[in-house]
């Protein structure tokens, strides 16, 4: 025969399990919603960045197209290279907002000559010994070398409000080229190639195609500075760059393009965006 | 008869049987409770991170964005939707003076800080019950301030 206490027993046991399993079933942490993935819709503002980008390549990409397919001519009235670069920002923001619109986005760039347009001079040196070339109170983009022959240090100096960022280009003791930075404080750096003739692109920091860190030291300049070549007698080949400042040079000079600034606007349920933001191709900040 | 001395313990075995119910009873509803109170703070830590998290992230792009332009900065709103509530709680947005965000439950205290890299100040205190914001640079402000707001 069942016990009558052991009858209650398994009852008040068998009560207890129901009512902590209907707790555990019915717990709504269970069945919260995963916010995670409703987050990851929301990458626009992530877009509007990626857009600016863009829009920062392919107006960069115009501006060098304007000065190649009309050179010498800045602001001659018509046909001159800001003319080139308005009329295609206009094609290309046409070209924008036809894209984007599949995206439910109103997007639209703009740039006005001349006002938003910044003069600069293209130096450029074909062959020989490096000319005399002083630069102040400036930036300077796609500034470009190739060296045919280095005989010393030559050095391209860089002065900031009495720091000075020396770059030193010498022969390496492998026989190729050495660049060496002597920057304001205590530690150089340098970088080598083997190769007797290489570019060197003193903007993008790199050493015959090659990164070279000795020449990454743009972005710790803050505002404007001075560029003079140094020893110029120990070196020849070809250089060229752009700059805005005050420019006294020995090698050739023409008015190009230095900057644009282009409107950039972008309207979509999820953001809203207006900002003027510059382009200068080429150029570290 | 039989001499039986069982009729006895009768009684003592009732009480003895029911104690024995009522303590393992208890343990069980006691445990059962502790557990799914602890599931639901976890959960809902996890929940108030993530969306704080996607808040963060939409300052740090609209300081971005505000950052990158020349000279004035422009405008810059970001629309954001979070849900109204977490698991049928409220919760709301603080923003600290330290640029971080404290997301608060409503009722079941948990809170959680999460810190953001920003350069631009911001307006300390905002409190905003979720739902649709928007995530803007206050250009009117002095210094100019990302602020959140409702939508």
């Amino acid at each position: 025969m069942i016990d009558r206490g052991q009858t209650l027993l398994v009852g008040a046991i068998a009560l207890a399990v129901l009512f902590v399993s209907l707790a555990l079933v019915l717990n709504t942490a269970i069945y919260g919603s995963t916010i995670a993935s409703q987050g990851s819709e929301d990458v626009t503002g992530g877009q509007t960045i990626a857009l600016q980008s863009a829009v920062e390549r392919d107006v960069g990409f115009l501006i060098e197209q304007a000065i190649e397919e009309r050179p010498g001519s800045y602001d001659t009235t018509g046909d001159d290279q800001q003319e080139f670069v308005e009329d295609n920002v206009s094609k290309l923001d046409e070209r924008y907002t036809q894209y984007y619109a599949e995206n439910d986005r109103i997007v639209s760039i703009e740039t006005t000559s001349p006002g938003d347009f910044e003069r600069g001079g293209l130096i450029e040196h074909g062959t020989g010994t490096f000319a005399e070339t002083d630069v102040t109170g400036t930036h300077v983009r796609n500034f470009r070398m190739n060296v045919t022959d280095v005989s010393g240090t030559f050095t391209i100096r860089f002065e900031e409000g009495g720091d000075f960022w020396d770059v030193n280009v010498s022969p390496a003791a492998s026989g190729g080229v050495e660049v060496q930075l002597d920057p304001p404080g205590p530690t150089t750096r340098s970088c080598t190639t083997s190769e007797t003739e290489p570019w060197i692109n003193v903007t993008s920091a790199t050493l015959d195609g090659d990164h070279c860190n000795a020449l990454d030291f743009f972005e710790q300049m803050d505002g404007d500075y001075d560029v003079t070549f140094l020893d110029r007698s120990n070196i020849e080949g070809s250089y060229s760059l752009v700059a805005n400042g005050s420019v006294t040079t020995d090698a050739s000079e023409t008015d190009v393009i230095y900057a644009v600034d282009v409107t950039l606007n972008e309207r979509s349920t999820r953001v809203d965006y207006e900002n003027t933001i510059r382009v200068a191709p080429g150029e570290l900040r | 008869m039989i001499a039986d001395r069982r009729g006895v313990s009768t009684p003592v075995s009732y009480t003895l049987t029911l104690s024995i119910a009522l303590v393992l009873v208890s343990g069980l509803l006691i445990g059962g409770t502790t557990l799914v109170g602890d599931q639901r703070d976890r959960t809902m830590q996890s929940q108030l991170s993530t969306i704080g998290e996607g808040v963060a992230g939409s300052f740090e792009t609209a300081d971005r964005l505000a950052a990158s332009g020349k000279g004035d900065p422009g405008e810059v709103n970001l629309t954001r939707d979070l849900p109204r509530d977490i698991m049928g709680t409220g919760y709301a947005i603080n923003v600290q003076s330290d640029s971080s965000l404290r997301i608060l439950s409503a009722s079941l205290d948990v809170r959680v800080s999460v810190r953001m890299d920003i350069e631009s100040d911001v307006r300390v205190g905002a409190q905003e019950p979720g739902g649709r914001v928007v995530i803007w640079h206050n250009t009117t402000a002095s210094p100019n301030k990302l602020e959140i707001d409702d939508a």
